[in-house]
C-alpha cells in the first residue's frame, strides 16, 4: 500500500503544452554547453562546485522560460545572461556571509582552494588582478577576453549601454596593467 | 605574449581551461514536471517517458551499491538484521493519508491515466513477485518497504507519477509528510551514485531561493521506473547526529547535534507516520558549529521513524531543518 496517495502535486509553472520541446532542446543544449559555462562562471566566482550550482540553476531558468523564448537562437546569450546574474548573486551572498556571521541556509560558500595552484606565475598574477576588479569590470572583461563577444553582445549580455562596456573594459584593462607592473 | 591583452587572454583560458568534462559532477538537464490529468493526461506518459529515460542514462543506477562515502553522518547498513520495515508494521499500514476518499478519487489516480511504467513495448508483469532487494537506507517516506514501492511499480495504473521525479518527492515529503508548507521550492535534483540531492526551501524577500535542507532520496528497486524514497539529509549548518541514522532507539531518547545560527530556537518532532507524530523538544541555541542537545525525551511512537529538527522564526517559521531515520 503506497502512502499517502493524495499527496497533491506540485507544479511547476512551465508551458506544459511545449515541455517535450523545451526538455529536448534544453538537454541538447545542456550537453554542449555545460563545460563552457561552467567555465564561465569559474572565472566570475573562481569555485568549480559553486559555479555547477550556478549553471544548473541556469539551465533550469532557460528550460522554465523556453516556451516564452521569443527567439530560440538567442537561448545561449540567455543561458549566459543567467549565469552571469547567477554569479553575480553569489558574489553577493558571500559579501553578506563575509559581514554577518548568521548564515542563510544553504549558501554557504567555500572559498576556492581548486586549480589556480595548477596556473602558471604569469597567469596566476593576471587571475588576481581579475579578482580584485570591480564586478561589472570583472564581468566585461571575462566576457570579452574569455567569451571574444563583441562589445554590442557584451552591452546586450550585461544590460548596459555600449559606451559603459568600453568604459568598463578600459577601466578593468588598466587595472589589470597596472598590477602587472605596466606591462604593454 | 607582450601585451596586457594577450596575457589576460591566455590567462582566462589556462584558468578556465583548466576544468574540464571530467571534473564536472554528474548531472541531468532539467525536465518538465508532471503535468495535471486535468490539463491534458497525454503529457504524464510523455513526460514520465522523458524522465524515466534521461534519468536511465544518468549515473544513478549503482545507487545501492555505494554507499560508504556519503556526506551525511555515518549510515549503517541495515543488512546485519532484518530490515526494519521488514519487523515492524509499517506506518502506513494503519494510517490513511487523510486526504483519502474512496468516493472521490483525485483526477491523477483516474485509473484511465496510464502509468509512466506501463509503456506500450513494456508492460509492467502484474503477476511477478518482488525479489529481495536491499535499499541500504531507512525507508523514511513515501513507502514503508519494498513491496510497497513495486506494488506501487508494478500495479498504480500510472496513479502519482511524482514518484518518478525526485524533486516532487522532495517537496512533498517537506510539505505533506513535514507539514513545512511554507517551504514551496525544490531545486534541481543533483544526481550521484548515491541518489538524488534535492534542495527545498523558500522564496526570501530578494526572490531568492534559500535552501532549508537537502533531501536525499534514492530509488527503492533496481528497475528503471522504481520509485523514489526520502532516505535522509545532506546536513550542512545544521546537523542532527544523535541518534545515529538507522540506529535502534528506545525511550526516552537524547537527540542532538550542531549547528551555526544566531538567537536558533531548535523544535525536535519525531514521526511515525503522518498522523501519528509529536513535538519532543524545544531547544535554544546558537552559535557557530555549536552543539545542541534536548536530553532524555520521551516518545511513543514505534516502528521505522523520522526525527526532525528544524528551526526559523528570522524570515518565516521553518527556515532550515534536519531529518534522521531510526526505528525502535
Amino acid at each position: 500500500m503506497v502512502r499517502n496517495k493524495d499527496v497533491p502535486v506540485q507544479l511547476s509553472p512551465v508551458n506544459r503544452a511545449e515541455s517535450g520541446d523545451a526538455d529536448s532542446a534544453v538537454a541538447a543544449l545542456f550537453q554542449s554547453h555545460r563545460l563552457a559555462m561552467v567555465r564561465l562562471a569559474v572565472l566570475l566566482v573562481d569555485d568549480v562546485e559553486t559555479s555547477e550550482d550556478v549553471v544548473q540553476e541556469a539551465f533550469a531558468a532557460l528550460h522554465r522560460r523556453w516556451p516564452a523564448l521569443a527567439d530560440r537562437e538567442a537561448a545561449v546569450g540567455y543561458l549566459r545572461s543567467c549565469v552571469l546574474n547567477g554569479s553575480r548573486s553569489v558574489l553577493r551572498r558571500r559579501r553578506t556571509v563575509r559581514r554577518n556571521p548568521y548564515p542563510e541556509a544553504g549558501t554557504l560558500t567555500v572559498e576556492a582552494a581548486d586549480g589556480r595552484v595548477l596556473l602558471a606565475e604569469e597567469h596566476r598574477e593576471v587571475i588576481a588582478a581579475l579578482q580584485r576588479l570591480p564586478r561589472r569590470q570583472r564581468e566585461v572583461i571575462v566576457l570579452r577576453y574569455w567569451s571574444e563577444l563583441p562589445e554590442a553582445e557584451i552591452a546586450a549580455t550585461l544590460g548596459i549601454s555600449l559606451g559603459a562596456v568600453k568604459s568598463n573594459a578600459f577601466h578593468g584593462r588598466q587595472a589589470i596593467a597596472a598590477a602587472l607592473g605596466g606591462a604593454e | 605574449m607582450n601585451t596586457v591583452d594577450d596575457r589576460i587572454s591566455a590567462a582566462l583560458r589556462a584558468r578556465a581551461e583548466l576544468l574540464t568534462e571530467d571534473d564536472l559532477s554528474p548531472a541531468v538537464p532539467p525536465v518538465s514536471h508532471w503535468a495535471a490529468p486535468s490539463r491534458g493526461r497525454w503529457t504524464a506518459p510523455l513526460l514520465a517517458a522523458a524522465v524515466v529515460g534521461i534519468v536511465a542514462a544518468g549515473t544513478v543506477t549503482a545507487v545501492q551499491l555505494s554507499r560508504s562515502d556519503h556526506a551525511s553522518p555515518a549510515r549503517p547498513t541495515v543488512s546485519a538484521n532484518p530490515t526494519p520495515s521488514a519487523v515492524v508494521p509499517t506506518p502506513s499500514a494503519s494510517t490513511p493519508a487523510p486526504s483519502q476518499s474512496a468516493s472521490q478519487p483525485t483526477p491523477s489516480q483516474s485509473a484511465s491515466q496510464p502509468s509512466a511504467s506501463q509503456s506500450a513495448s513494456q508492460p509492467p508483469s502484474s503477476t511477478a513477485v518482488p525479489q529481495p532487494f536491499e535499499l541500504g537506507y531507512q525507508p523514511l517516506w513515501p513507502f514503508g518497504s519494498y513491496t510497497e514501492a513495486e506494488q506501487w511499480r508494478t500495479k498504480g495504473g500510472g496513479s502519482q507519477p511524482w514518484h518518478l521525479d525526485a524533486g516532487q518527492t522532495a517537496l512533498n515529503f517537506t510539505r505533506s509528510y513535514l507539514g513545512f508548507t511554507e517551504l514551496t521550492e525544490a531545486a534541481t535534483p543533483r544526481l550521484d551514485s548515491q541518489g538524488a540531492h534535492v534542495g527545498v526551501g523558500y522564496r526570501n524577500p530578494n526572490g531568492q531561493l534559500s535552501i532549508a535542507a537537502v533531501l536525499h532520496l534514492v530509488r527503492y528497486g533496481d528497475a528503471k521506473d522504481s520509485p523514489w524514497e526520502v532516505v535522509g539529509s545532506d546536513d550542512t549548518t545544521m546537523t542532527l547526529e544523535q541518534p545515529a541514522y538507522g540506529s535502534r532507539v528506545s525511550s526516552p531518547m537524547t537527540v542532538g547535534g550542531h549547528i551555526t545560527g544566531v538567537d536558533e530556537n531548535i523544535v525536535v518532532s519525531v514521526l511515525a507516520s503522518q498522523t501519528d507524530r509529536a513535538t519532543l523538544a524545544r531547544v535554544p541555541a546558537g552559535g557557530d558549529r555549536s552543539p545542541w542537545t534536548t536530553g532524555p525525551v520521551s516518545f511513543g511512537q514505534r516502528g521505522v521513524l523520522t526525527i526532525v529538527a528544524s528551526t526559523g522564526g528570522h524570515l518565516q517559521q521553518v527556515e532550515r531543518f534536519a531529518i534522521q531515520g531510526v526505528h525502535t
